[in-house]
């Protein structure tokens, strides 16, 4: 009698271990289908009835090549039998681009990782299918996307810059070679043609150089920002000849970075300090480092014109300006493209500024 | 101008753009000898002596440089210097690439098919200027032309 309840017992408790599995294995997102070593279809769960069309008796007791493409039946018995010579979780074809076939045979992309399971009846395989139609949809369009966005660029690069050379170069021709019937007025407006294009010039250039940032593999290698800044400092004091410029560099170290886009951000940064400070009589520019939990913390500190720190987070937005071009010019692109080549390195940009008492922009790089 | 003796071939489909190169030549005396072809197509039927310069077929000697924009209609620069350096007879020309843009990705492509320079036109007169001044002054007067066999 007692014997006979304990079998029941089990039983029962088996029963509930089942429907139990059966409902964690209908839970999942993924399709699933449980496999043994002769590739039978022995398990499956509620969304490979969805996503494949078949209904569960139809498919328990099929071998699982019916689920692959005719082109990759050939190959598939060879690489289940790796699999269980071997039982581990593991994606399978790793790098490759699987597909899977419906009931009404068409084909889907998939993304499939496998788990082995232990039974009493030996080793099984589960393997959990997840339809990547939509992602690889989308990467699809993002590729077609930055084709275009390619496209564009070269086209702006050289369509905008062509009439721009003419506008500059019969402008130039019409000062040289009528300067005799040219009067001040005259002389004053072809000035203003000229400047004007030239404008337009650096607008298309730094447009350029801002998408190109986004685009182009960062090759980090140790840089001495000692000697960069020293380099860049006297570069850009080069174009200021008549400011009275102090420059105090406190030492910095040599950090692995992008030389390239490093050295942009420098360019700009000083450019910057120097050109927004230039109505001082005397301009003084601190550059200095400090090492910090998240990495090295660079800093670049004037005495200039500062800014209203409400506006702040304007800095940093391509073509946003705190000042019109009469006052200072520019493109607004300098520090938008600070901003995404210190992003692209994995560090942080900000400044902090007072109208009329300096301004001082920091980043900081990650070690 | 006598056809046959011609220095500087120009190939550029930009109006403007050709006339701001040959005025910075002339200025320095070197645009006597110059024909200006205002595509790719015309340039090859200039240096292969066919089509409308089919007068030139007989004993015309190649011109000591090409100077080619590679975005032209029909022809395009890349073509025509392709072209120039699969030909027996043009293999060594001079060929100086004029491109507006520093971001072609043609630059790699250009000096692959064997250009002898590549010259990314400024907007700036001055400067424009004086790039083709300094093209026609080296490949006019100082470069010696490969020796004919």
């Amino acid at each position: 009698m007692f014997a006979i309840q304990q079998i029941r017992k089990r039983i029962n408790e088996q029963a509930s271990t089942e429907k139990k599995f059966a409902a964690l294995l209908d839970a999942a997102p993924d399709a699933t289908v449980i496999v043994d070593k002769d590739g039978i279809i022995r398990v499956i769960n509620q969304q490979v009835v969805n996503l494949f069309g078949y209904e569960r008796d139809e498919i328990i007791g099929q071998s699982v090549e019916i689920l692959v493409p005719q082109a990759s039946r050939g190959s598939h018995g060879g690489h289940r039998n790796d699999f269980f010579s071997n039982p581990k979780v593991r994606v399978m074809g790793a790098g490759l681009e699987l597909h899977a076939v419906k009931k009404d045979k068409s084909m889907f992309p998939v993304e499939i990782s496998l788990s082995p399971i232990k039974t009493d009846e030996g080793w099984l395989v589960s393997a959990s299918v997840r339809d990547i139609t939509r992602r690889k949809t989308l990467e699809n369009t993002l590729k077609k996307t930055n084709e275009e966005l390619e496209a564009f660029t070269y086209s702006v690069s050289h369509d905008l810059r062509a009439p721009l050379r003419g506008i500059v170069g019969f402008t130039s021709i019409l000062e040289e070679e009528y300067a005799s019937q040219l009067d001040d007025e005259a002389r004053r407006i072809t000035g203003i043609i000229r400047a004007n294009t030239h404008k337009m010039g650096n607008l298309v250039d730094d447009l350029l150089a801002f998408s190109r940032t986004g685009k182009q593999d960062l090759i980090k290698i140790p840089v001495d920002m000692d000697a960069m800044v020293r380099a860049v400092t006297r570069e850009v004091l080069q174009q200021y000849p008549y400011l009275n410029v102090t420059v105090s560099q406190l030492p910095l170290p040599t950090v692995k970075a992008d030389k390239n886009t490093i050295q942009q951000v420098w360019v700009n940064l000083i450019s910057n300090a120097v050109k927004y400070s230039a109505r001082r009589e005397s301009i003084e520019i601190t550059i200095g480092s400090q090492k910090s939990e998240e990495g090295i913390l660079f800093f670049v500190k004037d005495n200039g014109v500062g800014f209203d720190n409400k506006y702040k987070a304007k800095l940093f937005r391509v073509f946003q300006r705190l000042h019109s071009p009469d006052e200072y010019e520019g493109t607004g692109v300098g520090l938008a493209l600070v901003e995404k080549i210190v992003s692209r390195h994995g560090g942080r940009v900000w400044g902090e500024g007072e109208v009329n008492q300096g301004a001082c922009f920091y980043f900081l790089l990650p070690e | 101008m006598n056809l046959h003796s011609v220095e500087i071939l120009l190939a550029e489909d930009n109006a403007a753009d050709a006339e701001l190169a040959i005025r910075a030549l002339k200025k320095h005396n070197m645009a006597n000898n110059l024909v200006h072809v205002k595509d790719g197509e015309e340039a090859l039927e200039f240096l292969t002596g066919t089509g409308r310069y089919a007068s030139r077929s007989n004993g015309a000697t190649l011109p000591r440089v090409v100077l080619l924009d590679i975005q032209m209609p029909k022809v395009s620069g890349i073509e025509v210097l392709q072209h120039i350096r699969d030909t027996p007879q043009t293999k060594h020309l001079p060929v100086v690439i004029l491109t507006s843009s520093k971001e072609s990705p043609d630059i790699q492509k250009c000096y692959d098919l064997g250009a002898n320079s590549y010259i990314v036109k400024p907007v700036n007169f001055e400067s424009f200027a004086e790039a083709i001044r300094n093209l026609g002054f080296y490949w006019l007067l100082l470069n010696q032309p490969p020796v004919k066999s």
